[in-house]
């Protein structure tokens, strides 16, 4: 591996990003308990930051849609919970071991890297359910605990584990923001953009492609092993939840703004609320709203609303108007 | 409003770009701290002021795979506390007065993750007095750490995973179903009982926890009693054909008994798979044609549950020395009355739950979380309700009293009747078998047998299509009945 | 009769089932090239009318399918307009799909639950006269033969159409090559909006069957219909409808093989094909060529 794609351009220019993307998120999971003291609320948006980020890093910067994303976060939460539970080790270890364990499996997949599009995306969807249907399967009950899930509550440590996931989010959101700005993320956008061009500057597009794929398997396998530490005991319905942690990230991602360093954390964060919000409120329609929504986003803010955030600050603090 | 400087000098753009760049990250910041207030002004509700009511918060799924079960449960549970509230609250004896109820039900969707926001939230929110779990396995499980986390007291109606119930753990009570490890041991000493007529036993399970635990069950029971199964296999099938092709693959290993463990979808596949294919065996059982009985009779093809077995619980089975509630059968009647139509087993077991909530109440004297567990304790072994005796293991506080006895339905001129079989002692009637066959057999069919088929059908037929829509309605719950109090 | 053969008769209606509910999905995509992921909750719906025609009117699936198709096409082309062409003009439509029909998925399921309950529905084989029929010895109910027969009709119909027809040439060309098709005057709105509007229909009439063949209809059955549509359309072509029914027979044998000999495994078999089909041909059994390098 060629450590010279990650070294950044220029180091400094980030300081001033970088402080833009921690202190609002430190604000909110610091205050945010406070202010409504329901912790898994903060402890979930903490999980989804970094899932969204995860997924940024291979949609956003390879144009690649995994929509069965949601495996790594699931064998993410499985290798933790496996390793703690029939092997007894530290929670530490075993969540780096399940996001390695994720990370592995991603190479497995790299072929399906080689595929375009719709097939990529859906073959991804088909390993999804595989995995759930081996992980849940009653012959392997004595492993992974099968149908009847896996427990590890000796270890649960809600406030320990709160605290790891902020720390792990903004660092994920930090990883994404660094490599924006390195070789490594210009390279990944310029094969994005034109592969052939790429290619025929003898770079190989597809080692690229497996690196931003290993990165992004790992973030998301570390908050599979978070997530699942905080539940204490799941079901495989739990951790291999399609809707959740594969299609609700993608919305996320994409309602904020793919490839941008800011617009999957501020789409997360925005959507994410709302959303608990309004299965708070209007829980009978929340269905329905939220749907809508939806439909509402892509046809009128297809790109996302960071550009729009970027758009209106620039109204707002220059209104004599720039081009 | 009037541009009040020419900010935009030509001269600095390079540091202009800078600059906006962090305006814009700004405003970012901004709309951040925007959506969090909002968020906690529409989520901060003004908190119950000092004890004016006994507030009870669950959780149920308005949709999902879950939305009908819930449904039903919180049903029950609705129905307790309107008729505690009619007479006046509960007795809490450390307040000296009767304390209304008050029902904070939130909607979970079906969803752990949502669960798990939704059980801390009635936590540190909406501090409950009472904290009762959703309905099944899979939607309690996110509560048995958050309450034990929390030092609160898990109210658990349905929840039978054996996992669950810890001697670590004193902060989880099952109330109202059986452990599901013990569900099917009544239904084993039967078939051991029966060695002599049903040696060939065929059990087909769906992959998840309810129905593996008494599959497995089930299977090392008979085969300690030298009964090895001749099948035994388990599924994610929940469709027709999917069944059709298993059963025709259990019907080569030519059993006599058929034992299919799943839930309501699968167990219509199942009958409307054994109808699909003719198919006909001596003995079948299967869980939710006793636990959904109007579910199942609607929904699956007429003559299907005719001589089929099922656990015998309420309000198929009666209990009339009860000391705490309604006899199983006043309220059934008065079930009907409000409802127009019967309750399910989980209407009694939201019911259920309900009573002992206030029993432990009134016998704890406070809604202190501690005092009630040992309450619980105290109620164990000598309590019974409408769903029978209520006996706790009191260190772990899994459910081992409301047996699953067995029951047939056997026809009737007035219908399906559910008859008690086994034990001998609490049973009403004898088993028929072998099954008459009800479907002319899968031998080839030539059109007179298909006519002979046709008018047992329309003989028999109690609850065809037609009179489906209007079933469901009264018995499911209508979805607006669910609403949040 | 053996246990090869049941499965194998059993399998082949499955099959056909699944043709047909996978045909619409495989329809948009390869003519608009965008992703329906609501596709199993109009099968829903048409499920719930054909269910309550019945209950009301006690309709015959088959004459219920005289009202369900034309509803289902006229809500898919009254759908089409608002979404799709402005879909069309945003940057990714492929992938801006995915996130707009989860969206009205996400909305019909809701949508469903109100109107419905979330209880489970089905039609009953007695709704056809006699019950059972027998075909070549292997006797099934008159049900699920009418489901298959109305497969192959809509089959027929779809490849008459799109073969046979001025319009289905049209979109013929718009799934080859959306440019020159439209640098050779093909009106790119009509031919996508009747393709819109047949999908929902298909996916409709799939549903009046469901409950005879697969699942009791409830409101969040949708994500399984479309999963497996999935699956099939990428197992056979993307983009070309007619090699649905070869994904289609693939999946449900898969399916009815492994739950004969290897019942606890048979649900991943299907998906582990799919890993393997696009892997070894990612352009499905029938497709063009879709591997990038």
């Amino acid at each position: 591996m060629n450590f010279r794609h990650f070294f950044l351009k220029d180091p400094k220019r980030m300081w001033p990003e970088a402080s833009m993307l921690v202190a609002p998120l430190a604000v909110i999971f610091i205050l945010g308990p406070d202010i409504y003291p329901n912790q898994s609320i903060f402890m979930e948006l903490a999980v989804f930051i970094m899932l969204a980020d995860a997924l940024n890093i291979v949609y956003g910067y390879t144009g690649y849609l995994p929509f069965g994303f949601g495996v790594f976060f699931a064998v993410g939460a499985y290798g933790t919970a496996i390793l703690i539970s029939h092997a007894s080790w530290q929670v530490a270890p075993a969540i780096i071991a399940g996001a390695c364990l994720a990370a592995l499996l991603s190479l497995l997949f790299t072929p399906l890297l080689r595929l375009s599009g719709a097939y990529f995306a859906i073959s991804s969807l088909a390993a999804f359910e595989a995995f759930y249907l081996i992980f849940s399967n009653t012959q392997l009950t004595s492993l992974t605990g099968g149908p009847y899930g896996i427990s590890f509550t000796q270890v649960y440590n809600a406030n320990l584990d709160y605290t790891a996931a902020v720390v792990l989010a903004i660092a994920s959101a930090i990883v994404v923001l660094v490599i924006s700005k390195s070789t490594f993320g210009i390279a990944l956008q310029a094969i994005r953009e034109d592969r052939f061009a790429v290619e025929l500057a003898g770079v190989s597009s597809l080692r690229y492609r497996t690196y931003a794929w290993l990165i992004s398997s790992f973030i998301s396998g570390i908050a599979g092993g978070l997530f699942g530490w905080y539940q204490g005991f799941f079901y495989p319905e739990a951790v291999f939840n399609l809707t959740e942690f594969s299609v609700l990230v993608i919305v996320f991602v994409l309602f904020g703004g793919k490839g941008t360093v800011f617009g999957p954390v501020v789409g997360t964060v925005i959507l994410f609320l709302v959303y608990e919000i309004l299965s708070l409120t209007f829980s009978n329609s929340l269905l329905i709203i939220f749907g809508l929504l939806l439909v509402v986003l892509v046809l009128f803010i297809p790109n996302g609303i960071e550009p729009l955030l970027r758009k209106a600050a620039d109204l707002l603090l220059y209104p004599d108007g720039r081009d | 409003m009037g541009s009040s400087s020419t900010a935009a000098s030509p001269g600095a753009s390079g540091a202009k770009k800078g600059r906006s760049a962090r305006n814009a990250l700004m405003a970012v910041i901004v709309v951040i701290v925007i959506v969090v207030a909002g968020a906690a002004y529409f989520l901060t509700r003004p908190s119950g002021s000092s004890q004016q009511y006994i507030t009870v918060g669950t959780l149920y799924a308005s949709s999902g795979s879950f939305a009908l079960s819930s449904g039903y449960q919180l049903a029950g549970l609705k129905l307790w506390i309107n008729q505690t509230n009619a007479q006046g609250g509960l007795m809490v004896s450390s307040l000296g007065k009767k304390l209304p109820l008050k029902l904070i039900a939130l909607d979970d969707q079906s969803s752990t993750t949502t669960a798990t926001t939704l059980y801390t939230n009635l936590i540190t929110q909406d501090h409950v007095d009472i904290l009762v779990a959703d309905f099944g396995s899979t939607l309690t499980a996110p509560a048995v750490a958050i309450a034990q986390e929390h030092h609160v007291l898990l109210f658990d109606p349905t929840a039978s995973t054996p996992g669950f119930f810890t001697a670590t753990n004193p902060y989880i009570v099952d109330l109202s179903i059986l452990v599901s490890s013990e569900w099917p041991l009544v239904l084993a000493h039967y078939l051991i009982s029966q060695k002599s007529n049903i040696s060939r036993v065929a059990i087909l399970y769906l992959n998840q926890a309810f129905t593996t635990a008494q599959a497995q069950t089930l299977d090392s029971t008979l085969v300690s009693a030298g009964i090895s199964p001749v099948y035994y296999q388990s599924t994610s099938a929940s469709s027709a054909a999917e069944y059709s092709t298993l059963l025709q693959s259990i019907n080569a290993t030519h059993p006599q008994a058929v034992l299919n463990f799943g839930y309501d979808t699968n167990d219509i596949a199942f009958y409307s798979a054994l109808s699909a294919n003719s198919m006909h065996f001596n003995f079948t059982f299967t869980i939710y044609s006793g636990l959904e009985y109007s579910l199942l009779h609607a929904q699956t093809p007429s003559g299907s549950l005719n001589y089929t077995y099922t656990y015998a619980s309420p309000p198929d089975v009666q209990y009339t020395n009860v000391n705490l509630g309604p006899t199983t059968a006043a309220f059934v009647s008065n079930w009907t009355s409000i409802y127009g139509s019967s309750p399910n087993f989980n209407n009694i077991a939201g019911f259920n739950a309900g009573l002992l909530i206030g029993k432990t109440i009134e016998t704890a004297g406070s809604l202190n979380q501690t005092a009630m567990r040992q309450a619980v304790n105290k109620l164990s072994g000598n309590t019974t309700t409408l769903e029978g005796p209520f006996v706790i293991n009191t260190s772990t506080g899994a459910q081992i009293g409301m047996p699953m006895d067995l029951l047939q339905y056997q026809p009737s001129s007035s219908g399906l009747k559910p008859v008690v079989i086994y034990p001998t002692a609490v049973a009403t009637g004898t088993a028929i078998y072998p099954a008459p066959a009800v479907v002319v057999s899968s031998t080839p069919l030539n059109s007179p047998a298909v006519v002979s088929a046709e008018s047992y059908y329309s003989i028999s037929s109690s609850a065809l299509p037609a009179s489906a829509l209007c079933l469901r309605n009264d018995d499911g719950i209508a979805v607006s009945g669910v609403n949040r109090n | 009769m053996s246990l090869f053969v049941d499965a194998f008769v059993t399998s082949i209606l499955y099959a056909a089932f699944f043709s047909i509910a996978a045909l619409g999905l495989n329809l948009v995509f390869g003519v608009m090239r965008i992703v329906n992921l609501a596709h199993g909750e109009f099968l829903v719906m048409g499920s719930y009318l054909a269910i309550a025609l019945a209950d009301s009117y006690g309709f015959n699936p088959v004459v219920s399918l005289a009202v369900v198709v034309p509803v289902f096409l006229a809500i898919g082309l009254l759908l089409y307009f608002p979404l799709v062409p402005r879909l069309q003009k945003s940057g990714d439509p492929e992938m801006s799909s995915f996130i707009l029909f989860f969206g009205v998925s996400y909305a019909m399921e809701g949508l469903a639950v109100q109107l419905f309950g979330v209880s489970y529905q089905s039609l009953q084989y007695n709704l056809f006269k006699p019950i059972h029929v027998e075909i070549l010895g292997y006797v099934m109910p008159t049900a699920w033969v009418v489901t298959a027969a109305v497969s192959v009709a809509a089959l027929a119909l779809v490849y008459f159409y799109l073969y046979r027809t001025g319009l289905g040439l049209q979109t013929r060309a718009l799934m080859i090559n959306r440019d020159e098709a439209m640098a050779n005057g093909v009106n790119i709105n009509a031919v996508s909006a009747i393709a819109f509007g047949f999908s929902i229909a298909l996916a409709a009439s799939a549903g009046v069957f469901s409950s005879f063949i697969s699942y009791p209809t409830s409101p969040s059955i949708g994500d399984t219909f479309t999963l497996i549509s999935f699956a099939i359309i990428i197992i056979g072509a993307l983009g070309n409808p007619l090699a649905t029914v070869v994904g289609a027979v693939v999946f449900a044998y898969a399916y009815g093989y492994t739950e004969i000999y290897a019942a606890n495994w048979s649900s991943i078999v299907p998906f582990i094909i799919l890993i393997a089909v696009i892997l070894a041909r990612p352009q499905g059994l029938l497709g063009r060529k879709a591997r990038e390098f």
